[in-house]
């Protein structure tokens, strides 16, 4: 009798080791579940998020009608909070891709090449390195004419470049001598199509699960800048500006609903992203599987 | 090692001095000129020139940098334009309350962090396991000024167990001479039980809630860490020749699974040092990270030059002193 022997691909082993990773499962239920939130939020409760509230019902405790309670405008937190989802997703990945993209290249070309290319960036790189992240990110925004949220995205990207350049030159450099690539050498292919055809494909893991777990990093720091009146600014429904608001205009405590939802969006969704980055790990590093 | 040592404190020199070239020139950036800020909208053009030159703001950059160094070198840091208070005196109160507040709140992440971490190791894939590392995970995707405000609603307000903010009673600082500017150890020279007690009450939220990454990081590494000294062959050689479990995870794993540990501790550190800005907001404790927050609003340039200067420099030097630890912890690396 013929044996049906099941082949594997590459992709169908990443699908079983994640399938039996059960914070992968549950941050991959809470990511998607929460990108859903922010692409409908425009279409299912087409409020404006920022203006539509109605006076007489400022600082209603949560009910059926207002789900998270209304604030000092009478707006419905709820809906705030959902608009909120999406401004938190546009930030945490825009501002990841922008730092993943510009690191991981400059990155690339460092470990490749090396000389005084490399030098020169690794200096810049432990200059950078040398501020605690939410310090530099304070600073870079303190220099932007008017705090917005389009500075915090810029913030949070450069803080988070170095990160890249060091990741992307690291697995580079471990790549560098394997035999595979120089027989590419050895073929006469070009330098820059070795890099990019050969070792860049390679060298993406670890890049691509520390942009997940960026992506929770920036959405913290998005909040925590929030929170200063360093980010958004009012009326935008950003989670950190809403819990500011609360704190300022001192009616967090009198009303505490104004600040215990976004808190908690804030929370579980970084919880999705760390959860989703955990399960990405044991997947794509067999080293990391217990 | 004493070369070693040395030749790594020789190598912060190019570093620290990158550093204040960096923060000098970011904070020139800062949009918004101070002169005419101290003065306000109405000022003429005439006495903002005047403070301008006063302060030395029309003199070349390069020529500010190297007045500003010299000055560092003498102690001394300038005036804040806001208060009018040399900095350096500012510098010596609050350093000290950031020094306290973080110096708790790691205690705190390595009281908890370490026994969860060990406790989840020990009883790898049970369900204290799975707790100890929910407990984390909740840990590092907590906002902390959330944490903060939720503890204060609970402590604070509902009930009345720890005080709201600041560091001490209003009626004892009145009273109060500090020493060190760390109030609990101020309290402690002063032989003061009440002032001791008092701070440390004040101490307990605002620790918590800056040591809640830190702990939970700290947790994550230990556990990770623990399980695999815990599968080595000197662990089961242990176990073998009949010690007790406790002798085993305490006296022979703990020890190799605490270096790791030790550069998170290290890494952290600079972590806190930033995350105060946050927690010293939602607490009113007057340190530096209010300090430069403040600094920013009021366009202070002295102020905030050299609270990111303080920061950065502290944060690097903590960082060469865990890459030095390891000559000391590990005995297996040499250095040369």
């Amino acid at each position: 009798m013929l044996a049906t022997a099941k082949i594997e691909t590459p992709f169908s082993i990443i699908r079983r080791r994640f399938r039996k990773s059960a914070p992968g499962k549950v941050g991959l239920v809470l990511t998607v579940l929460f990108i859903a939130l922010a692409l409908l939020a425009p279409v299912l409760r087409p409020y404006d998020a920022s203006m539509d509230g109605n006076l007489s019902e400022k600082f209603k405790p949560p009910s059926l009608q207002h789900l998270m309670g209304t604030d000092d405008l009478g707006r419905d937190i709820a809906v705030r909070v959902w608009h909120g989802a999406q401004i938190s997703l546009r930030v945490g990945v825009i501002s990841v891709s922008i730092a993943l993209f510009i690191g991981s290249f400059f990155g690339f070309l460092a470990g490749f090449f090396g000389g005084w290319f490399d030098t020169v960036l690794g200096w810049i790189t432990d200059l950078m390195l040398a501020f605690p992240g939410t310090l530099l990110a304070i600073g870079i925004v303190a220099i932007s004419p008017k705090p917005s949220l389009e500075t915090t995205l810029l913030a949070i990207s450069i803080v988070q470049i170095p990160i890249y350049i060091r990741l992307a030159r690291g697995s580079v450099l471990g790549l560098r001598d394997l035999e595979y690539v120089q027989a590419a050498n050895a073929l006469g292919a070009n330098r820059l199509r070795v890099l990019f055809k050969h070792l860049v494909p390679n060298a993406l893991t670890p890049l691509l699960v520390q942009a997940t777990l960026s992506i929770a990093t920036a959405t913290l720091e998005t909040a925590g800048l929030g929170f200063l009146g360093l980010g958004a600014q009012p009326p935008t429904p950003e989670w950190g500006t809403m819990i500011a608001d609360a704190f300022r205009g001192a009616y967090w405590d009198s009303a505490p609903w104004t600040t215990i939802f976004p808190g908690l969006a804030i929370l579980v969704s970084v919880l999705g992203y760390n959860l989703l980055g955990d399960g990405l790990r044991d997947v794509l590093d067999p080293r990391a599987v217990n | 090692m004493t070369a070693y040592f040395f030749r790594r404190l020789l190598g912060l020199i190019p570093v620290l001095f990158g550093i204040s070239v960096l923060v000098f020139s970011f904070v020139r950036a800062i949009p918004g000129d101070p002169a005419r800020v101290m003065l306000g909208e109405r000022a003429t053009d005439e006495s903002v020139r005047q403070i301008r030159q006063d302060m030395g703001l029309d003199r070349p950059v390069v020529e500010q940098y190297l007045k500003y160094m010299g000055g560092i070198f003498r102690g001394d840091l300038g005036t804040s334009i806001f208060s009018q208070i040399p900095v350096s005196d500012d510098m010596k109160r609050r350093f000290p309350a950031t020094l306290e507040l973080s110096l708790a709140a790691m205690l705190f992440a390595l009281l908890v962090g370490v026994p969860l971490g060990i406790l989840a190791a020990v009883r790898r894939n049970s369900s204290v396991d799975n707790i100890a590392m929910a407990i984390a995970l909740i840990g590092v995707s907590m906002p902390v000024f959330w944490l903060g405000m939720i503890m204060k609603y609970i402590f604070s307000i509902s009930s009345k167990v720890f005080p709201p903010s600041a560091r001490l009673d209003d009626i004892l600082s009145f009273s109060f001479v500090p020493i060190t500017n760390m109030y609990v150890l101020d309290g402690i020279l002063r032989l003061n039980p009440t002032i001791v007690w008092d701070a440390m009450l004040h101490l307990v939220m605002p620790a918590v809630a800056l040591g809640t990454i830190p702990m939970a990081i700290i947790a994550r590494m230990t556990r990770s860490s623990m399980v695999e000294v815990l599968s080595q062959d000197y662990v089961r050689t242990a176990r073998a020749k009949g010690l007790v479990q406790r002798s085993v995870i305490w006296k022979h794993a703990l020890r190799n699974a605490m270096l790791p540990v030790i550069t998170v501790v290290g890494l952290s550190f600079g972590g806190l040092l930033s995350g105060a800005v946050l927690t010293e907001t939602i607490f009113a404790w007057s340190g530096i990270g209010s300090w430069i927050y403040e600094g920013i609003f009021q366009r202070d340039y002295p102020v905030i030059q050299s609270g990111v200067l303080l920061v950065s420099f502290v944060f690097v030097v903590v960082n060469l002193m865990v890459d030095m630890s390891y000559a000391i912890f590990d005995p297996r690396i040499q250095y040369r």
